[in-house]
């Protein structure tokens, strides 16, 4: 039986641009619940908790971000947190994405508006 | 965290913590509880709960989407097939377990149907916001009385309905024979209140008054297809309920039931509140005739307790009105639900405690399967660990298995369930109630699959131990465990313990029950009820002349000895009347008393012992008022006196001639034989022509001697001849009165009795599987010992000695379990107190005896260990 390893991508999809964001947002006071509520607010869209977690789990496995265990807290029922940091390769691959983003759309906002427009 | 708090639900919650595992559970079930409360504080609880669900369902959908991105489909049905494989080379541990599991599931199934169909809400448009009102008085409740219910229904603004209902019975004549029924006679809003729609014609028209020309009624669904044979025509057909004719309005849906399903007929009261025949003066002025129910509905956005405050305040108002009549009197308002099932919640409760012990016992077994299974199956696991599979094959291997187990025992269980349902249905007959709507529903076998599939899993991921990486290492790093089999050996005997003794608890009960004196001669008598459909055409003298013509007819039937007349059976109560002693109508508290109407025969032919001075005369009817009372009145009107001769009055015929005691008869059960009998005072039929008794229905006692089982056909026949239409109902055998009883402690018998004879069988089976593991396990060890002259005898007293010590550990865990279940079937006992002490030692007995005959074979099979194969197997 083979079991296939999870990608180790160079390249970062869209949502995972985003918590990459949220973390570089929230700085020490990114966790799960601060993150995704992070991108709700930021995106105006619905976020569910468990893409958020999937995403956490998979940049943490790839060496992208770290994590550690914060202190308990009541309004969590007496339950830690698990905090996230960005480490500096995730920071620089989520800056490619951003540059690769920019790259790709600069110039090009009025003629991006019209054709949207169009509608 | 206060106890104020919001809780997120609790099984996503708990899905949550079981599909993440730990460590991160913690972290996903605090972030999620975090952001919950946030949502209750934004929208409020139903969003948030809604919310919390759906996050719950995205965690685990994203973890099954990476397992499956790990496993790949391919991978599952390949690891099911293969699972199906390894069973079907292991048919012994599959059938054992599916069979073990169907039988825990399938007690656990039909309770939860049970449970499902009584608790299910009422099938009334928001039936929570319907609630039972009721007076209370001294910390009881009662029902309502005419003038109080006018004056909520004015009062209340919380209520947005208030309507009134009777039950009786009564003669039916459509068109043909007149047959006996139910009927349940309601203000005109009633079907306004409840909020149902007919399904043919109309329901009562609220707004009409007092003298309105045609009665009203509408029909169940039943009676218009029995009676009506389903006429599309019928409304604005005509029929008679007694002696009054009614117009028929609309019919109801099927399903329909108000207040239960004995009604057949619903009628319009000419009042708004229900009619009461004979009533000396003013109804609907009265506050101290309470004699109907009240069944309201919550205004909008108005919550029970503040619907409570309200009609307290209410009464308060009226108590201050009418201290009279209202002094202490206050009202209680109960989810109709609640009143509907209250007397059948603490049997669900019982069953439920004991379901919950059987499906232990057979989750214990599973596990001693598994394990067993485990350990045959290690080597082949080894071996597939050596050829390079993952710790995850392994699992997902195991896995299949359980789930491939878990929903062949399940539905196994469902279908055991079903017959159960039926079964139990059956054994509880009326007390059970709504038992029309009882049975297995799409959710509840839904739920069981999910239960069969959620311990299976749970059960064999328990058990499975990864084995070594080397092959080899396996043999030698058994022998761990022993500690997790004697814990489930413990909490398995207690279990049966537990429902051994539950269950003589119960027996001993009805045993207890069916042997109290019921006062009267049950042997050879049979009783019935007749009523005259046109009694109000007849004058009570020529009415009473039927009757008496009856027992006559009766009286010459060969083999008949005697027979009685009467308003009412000894095992049930008449109407009451207050007890006053003559001339003292001004008396606080005296005594209430059934009040029932006898001929003179009635005692001899019930066999009730007269006690003291005479029973009635023929005489008596011409002669000055006399009555005959039992001794619980005498005791309660005249303690320590001699009543012959007193002179007392009852307020219920609105005036005061004296009464003279002429005997005292003794006590029947007239409230069941669970309850002391009531006071009764009986008086001559000839002379209650004028207090309110109307004499529309009477109980017949025939006694015969060595009567054949023909005799009640017999006896229907020769009223058919004497008086053609006369309904004839409620035909009983003596032996068979106390039977109605009997049956709430029978049912929840035969329920236990069968959870407690499963458990016991699945502790035997259990109990033997280990032993005989632990003996194969140390079959070198006995050998040896054997071999070098230990004697046959002392091997085997040592392991039954193990064994039964090991069980014997269980049982005051299962005492301990029996008090939590006596507690819970509280209302069933009887006569036997829930730390009855020969019970408990009787249910321990028991089961240590099945444990040690269950430990003979094992045992049997060590002495006669042979050295030389003991060794060669090695």
């Amino acid at each position: 039986m083979v079991e296939t390893e999870e990608r180790v991508s160079k390249t970062l999809g869209e949502f995972e641009q985003l918590v990459l964001f949220a973390l570089v947002a929230l700085g020490d006071t990114a966790y799960g619940a601060s993150v995704r509520r992070e991108i709700e607010s930021r995106t105006g869209r619905p976020v569910s908790a468990g893409a958020v977690y999937t995403v956490l789990e998979r940049l943490e496995s790839n060496d992208l971000v770290s994590s550690w265990v914060g202190d308990p807290s009541p309004e969590r029922g007496g339950r830690r947190k698990k905090h996230y940091r960005l480490k500096p390769a995730g920071a620089a691959l989520l800056r490619q994405a951003r540059d690769e983003l920019l790259n790709m759309s600069r110039g090009l906002d009025a003629r991006l508006d019209r054709i949207a427009d169009q509608a | 965290m206060s106890m104020h708090d919001p809780r997120p639900p609790a099984f996503s919650r708990f899905l949550l913590r079981t599909i993440v595992g730990e460590p991160d559970a913690e972290f996903v079930v605090g972030d999620l509880e975090e952001d919950y409360r946030r949502e209750v504080a934004l929208r409020g609880r139903p969003a948030a709960d809604w919310w919390y669900r759906r996050q719950t369902w995205t965690v685990a959908w994203h973890r099954l989407r990476r397992a499956q991105g790990r496993w790949r489909m391919e991978g599952t049905t390949r690891d099911l097939r293969h699972a199906v494989r390894g069973l079907l080379r292991a048919p012994g541990y599959a059938l054992a377990t599916m069979l073990t599991l169907a039988l825990g599931l399938g007690g656990a199934v039909a309770v939860l149907a049970l449970g499902a169909s009584v608790l299910r809400p009422l099938p009334f448009p928001n039936p929570d916001r319907l609630v039972a009102v009721s007076e209370v008085y001294e910390g009881h409740t009662r029902s309502a009385a005419p003038a109080n219910y006018l004056d909520w229904r004015r009062m209340s603004t919380s209520l947005q309905g208030l309507a009134a209902y009777r039950t009786n019975a009564a003669s039916l004549t459509f068109g043909g024979e007149a047959q006996r029924g139910r009927t349940a006679e309601g203000s005109g809003n009633l079907f306004q209140v409840l909020g149902v729609a007919p399904a043919l014609g109309r329901t009562f028209d609220p707004t009409l008054n007092v003298d309105f020309p045609a009665r009203e009624a509408v029909l169940s669904h039943g009676v218009w297809a029995d009676a009506l044979g389903s006429d599309p025509n019928a409304v604005g057909r005509t029929f008679r309920v007694d002696d009054l004719t009614y117009e028929i309005v609309g019919v109801m849906p099927a399903g329909f039931a108000f207040p239960d399903a004995s009604v057949q007929v619903w009628l319009r009261s000419p009042y708004e509140a229900p009619d009461i025949r004979g009533f000396p003066y003013d109804l609907l002025a009265a506050r101290d005739a309470w004699y109907f129910n009240v069944v309201g509905r919550l205004a909008d956005g108005v919550a029970l307790p503040a619907a409570a405050a309200e009609m307290d305040a209410i009464a308060a108002r009226i108590e201050e009105l009418h201290p009279d009549t209202n002094a202490g009197a206050g009202v209680r308002l109960t989810p109709l639900l609640e009143e509907t099932v209250a007397g059948f919640r603490s049997t669900l409760l019982a069953l439920a405690v004991a379901v919950l012990l059987l499906l232990a016992a057979a989750c214990v077994n599973v596990v001693h399967l598994a394990l067993a299974r485990s350990a045959t199956r290690e080597a082949s696991l080894a071996v597939r660990v050596a050829l390079g599979a993952t710790r995850g094959a392994l699992v997902r291997h195991v896995l299949a298995e359980g789930w491939i187990l878990g929903v062949g025992g399940s539905l196994a269980g469902v279908a055991l369930a079903v017959a159960a349902v039926r079964g139990t249905v059956a054994v509880f007959g009326t007390t059970l109630p709504r038992a029309t709507e009882v049975g297995v529903r799409p959710e509840v076998v839904a739920a069981a699959l999910l239960l069969g599939v959620a311990v299976t899993s749970m059960l064999t991921l328990l058990t499975f131990r990864a084995p070594q990486a080397n092959p080899a290492g396996h043999l030698r790093s058994r022998g761990g465990g022993s500690r997790t089999r004697d814990g489930l050996v413990v909490a398995q005997v207690a279990a049966a313990v537990a429902l051994a003794a539950g269950s003589v608890l119960v027996g001993r009960s009805l045993l207890n029950l069916s042997h109290v004196d019921p006062g009267f001669d049950t042997h050879d008598l049979v009783t019935l009820r007749v009523s005259l459909p046109d009694a109000r055409l007849r004058t009570y003298e020529e009415r009473l002349q039927v009757y008496r013509d009856l027992a006559d007819r009766l009286a010459s039937v060969s083999g008949v000895t005697a027979v009685g007349l009467g308003s009412t059976g000894p095992l049930a109560v008449g109407a009451s009347a207050d007890v006053f002693m003559a001339g003292a109508l001004d008396e606080r508290d005296p005594p209430s008393a059934s009040w029932q109407p006898v001929e003179p025969g009635y005692f001899s032919a019930l066999g009730i012992p007269l006690l003291e001075g005479r029973v009635f005369t023929a005489s008596d009817a011409d002669g000055p008022y006399v009555g005959v009372v039992n001794e619980t009145l005498a005791r309660l009107r005249f303690p320590g006196e001699d009543p012959l001769g007193r002179q007392i009055t009852i307020g219920l015929d609105g005036h005061d001639r004296p009464i003279t005691i002429v005997g005292v008869v003794g006590d029947t059960r007239t409230r069941g034989p669970a309850l002391a009998p009531g006071p009764v005072l009986f008086r001559p039929m000839g002379q209650t022509g004028r207090q309110g008794f109307s004499a529309d229905a009477v109980f017949l006692a025939v006694r015969a001697p060595g009567s054949p089982p023909s005799l009640p056909a017999t006896l229907r026949e020769v009223i058919h001849q004497a008086a053609p239409g006369l309904p004839v109902y409620a035909v009983a055998r003596g032996n068979d009165l106390m039977q109605p009883f009997l049956q709430g402690s029978a049912g929840i018998l035969l329920v236990i009795g069968v959870f407690a004879a499963t458990t016991l069988l699945l502790c035997a089976v259990g109990i033997y599987g280990i032993a005989a593991y632990l003996v194969r396990q140390r079959r070198r060890e006995f050998g040896i010992r054997l071999a070098v002259g230990a004697d046959a005898p002392r091997v085997m007293r040592e392991v039954m000695g193990r064994g039964v010590g090991r069980a014997a550990l269980g049982v005051p865990a299962g005492f301990l379990l029996t008090f939590v279940l006596g507690r819970a079937m509280g209302a069933a006992l009887f006569g036997v107190g829930v730390t009855d002490v020969p019970t408990y030692g009787a249910a321990g007995g028991l089961v240590l005896a099945v444990a040690a005959a269950a430990l003979w074979i094992p045992a049997r099979l060590a002495a006669r260990t042979d050295a030389a194969t003991a060794l060669r197997g090695e």
